[in-house]
């Protein structure tokens, strides 16, 4: 469902904007990390944070990115998110290690948050639409 | 609401920006630029589609991104209006505003 073209948006190391909505119905947007495993779009997020709550409440999303010197270049999904807790800090790893160069995210980034929970966040595509 | 200085240029420099629109259960984003007049926030060129949202549904949430750091940004939840010329143009009211980094 996303096309090759637009892929490395998703696989590489570019910030994507992800929108939940909140329990009064607003939207929420907000910038986070992003991995694509070929067919859904995987984010990480912690326990209790406003898009974790909202994304328990109603699993309607958007993920938005473009890439920053072509901004011509862009892509939207609309889809549904899954919060699954297994193999997140692994994932958070992952993603940290893509994103900055380090190996552990509360090690080396963010040791104030140790101990918090974490869930990926896996998004089925529903509606792709993209440009450039 | 006011933009606060850590972040005017984000809204003040005409940028563009990313919308969020809400069509029954369906998210939707896609780009869309900013333009200040007085102290007035507006959006213009929005898509079609974001329009026929935004007429059902007028809460929207606008990402703006400093393009040399993406870790920097500001995100605006409120509603929109349209604006009352025959410009395709849109008024924000701010309900609420997330800086990163935060200020202070």
């Amino acid at each position: 469902m996303i096309p090759e073209s637009h892929k490395h948006l998703l696989e590489g190391s570019i910030d994507v904007i992800l929108t939940t909505i909140s329990k009064k119905g607003n939207p929420h947007s907000s910038m986070i990390w992003s991995s694509f495993d070929g067919e859904n779009i995987l984010l990480n997020t912690g326990v209790g944070y406003q898009k974790e709550l909202n994304m328990r409440r109603n699993q309607n999303v958007s993920v938005f990115t473009y890439d920053p010197k072509t901004p011509e270049k862009w892509i939207s999904v609309s889809g549904t998110a899954e919060l699954v807790s297994e193999g997140a800090l692994e994932h958070l790893n992952m993603l940290c290690y893509k994103y900055t160069g380090s190996e552990d995210f509360y090690r080396d980034l963010m040791p104030e948050l140790t101990g918090e929970k974490r869930v990926i966040v896996k998004i089925s595509p529903k509606r792709v639409r993209y440009g450039g | 609401m006011r933009i606060p200085e850590s972040h005017k240029d984000m809204v003040y420099e005409k940028p563009r920006a990313i919308i969020s629109t809400i069509n029954k259960s369906e998210v939707y984003s896609a780009f869309c630029f900013i333009q200040v007049e007085d102290e007035d926030i507006f959006l213009e060129k929005i898509e079609e589609e974001q329009i026929k949202h935004i007429l059902e549904n007028e809460r929207i949430a606008i990402m703006t991104i400093d393009p040399s750091n993406m870790g920097r940004w500001l995100c605006i939840q409120g509603t929109i209006e349209p604006k009352e010329t025959q410009d395709p143009s849109f008024k924000v009211k701010i309900r609420k505003l997330i800086l990163f980094p935060k200020e202070g």
